[in-house]
This record gives C-alpha cells, structure tokens and sequence, in this order.
C-alpha cells in the first residue's frame, strides 16, 4: 500500500485470497484519513461497494491477484480494480437487472455495490479485467 | 477475525458477532446457527450492535440461518443495526425479510 504525495491515491497489490479483504479494509480506512469531511454514509457506501467487487473479484476472477487504485478527491471517491481473470460471464446491465428472491443465498453482491455507489464500470481489455466504482461527494 | 457471543434471554438465543460479518467470517456464522438450531435453540436474535461491516455474505448467512431456524418453526430476528449494515439491510430491500428492532429486548419480547 502506497500512497502518492498528495496522499489522495493509495493502491495495492494482492492476492485474490480472502485475507486480502483485511488489506482493502486497512486501505479505505487510511483513504478516509487524507480528508475528515467526506460524510459517515458517504464512507459506509464507498466502502460496502468497494468491499462487494473485492468479494466478487476473490470469488470468481480465477485471477491470481488483483490491483486495486483508490482515490478521493474533494468531489468523488473512486476504486479502480484490475485482475487478469475470466471474463464476467455476461453483460452487466443483465445480471444486475437479476434480483435475488427474499431468501436466496446469492446474487446480490455486484446489485449491492451498484446500488451503494453512483457509478460502476466494467470493461474487459487486453484479458484484463477492470471495475470502476465511482461515488460523488456532495457536501 | 469475528467472534460471537451467546447468551439466553428469555426463551430466545441472543447471538453477537463481533467483528466483520464478511466472505470470511460468513460460514462462521452459517455454521454456528446451525449448531444453535440443532442443540434446539429455534429463536435467535443476532445482535448486530458490534457487527463492524456486513457485506452480501454476512447477510447470505443470515439467511441461512432463519431458514434453518424457520425449519425448525423458530424464527431469526436481528437487532440493533449498525448505520452500515442497515445500509446493507435498506440497499438489498432485506429490512422486508429482517425486521431490524431497535432493541434486543424488542427483538426478544415482540410477538
């Protein structure tokens, strides 16, 4: 984990084993220490989606490791995520279109983080796998 | 790393985890009411006062456990939210499925 000078972006590399989400957890906590004003439900969103595409990421990538950007400028939070894995089986609008019934036990994970974020991209490139996961500060 | 403590109230089996109710911590929690259900222990309130975080398998876990409770014909009641897992709980329309009382002693006592 480094942070750059102006101490608003902090990446990390690491394995797609569960134990890196204690990684990513540590990483968003010392994002929001680089600024005090971002709003507690600002924070929880940021980090529910964050945490939610690291999830599906150690899940279902088959990748062995995954990158991970995250920056907070004065009007957005935004994590951007690499892994060399699989292709998301199928377009992302569709399966975020798919609700879980009440008691199912899976599927809500990527809706989750769409819902708690204001914007999430995926784009498959160069066998690459990237998320964008964008949420707006307002004051 | 979670941990979770017991205890009985009135009847009820109050469980609280402690810690993040996350992708690892889930099958944890899946496994202990599990076990809670099968010792014959149907009516459980989980606590979620020091739930740290709550991501979709912490509350897939939760469902695990009030199927298994309502196989049991017990119910699973949670109390006592964190703002973030009540975020979780709103985003995922899983406060129709969950009621989240503001108390454990609501959670317990409310018929």
């Amino acid at each position: 984990m480094s942070p750059d000078a102006g101490g608003r972006t902090i990446t990390l590399d690491a394995p797609t084993q569960t134990h890196s989400l204690n990684a990513v957890h540590d990483a968003l906590n010392e994002l929001w220490t680089t600024s005090l004003t971002v709003s507690e439900p600002n924070r929880l969103a940021f980090n529910t989606a964050v945490i939610e595409i690291t999830g599906d990421i150690i899940r279902h990538s088959r990748s062995p490791d995954f990158h991970l950007s995250l920056t907070l400028t004065p009007t957005e939070a935004v994590a951007e995520f690499e892994d060399r894995g699989i292709k998301l089986p199928g377009n992302l609008a569709t399966i975020l279109s798919n609700q879980a019934d009440d008691l199912s036990e899976q599927g809500r994970g990527l809706r989750l983080a769409h819902d708690a974020s204001d914007q999430i991209i995926y784009r498959r490139q160069n066998d690459t796998n990237h998320w964008t996961v964008r949420r707006w500060l307002s004051p | 790393m979670i941990t979770f403590a017991q205890r009985e109230l009135n009847g009820a089996t109050v469980l609280l985890p402690k810690g993040r109710l996350d992708m690892v911590a889930a099958p944890l929690l899946r496994e202990h009411i599990a076990q809670t259900v099968a010792d014959g222990n149907t009516r459980l309130i989980i606590d979620l006062s020091e739930t740290e975080f709550l991501d979709s398998s912490g509350l897939a876990a939760l469902v695990s456990g009030l199927k298994a409770a309502r196989e049991a014909k017990g119910d699973l009641r949670i109390a006592r939210p964190t703002e973030q897992a009540l975020l979780v709980l709103d985003l995922t329309s899983m406060t129709r499925v969950f009621y989240p009382y503001a108390s454990v002693d609501d959670a317990v006592n409310e018929p």
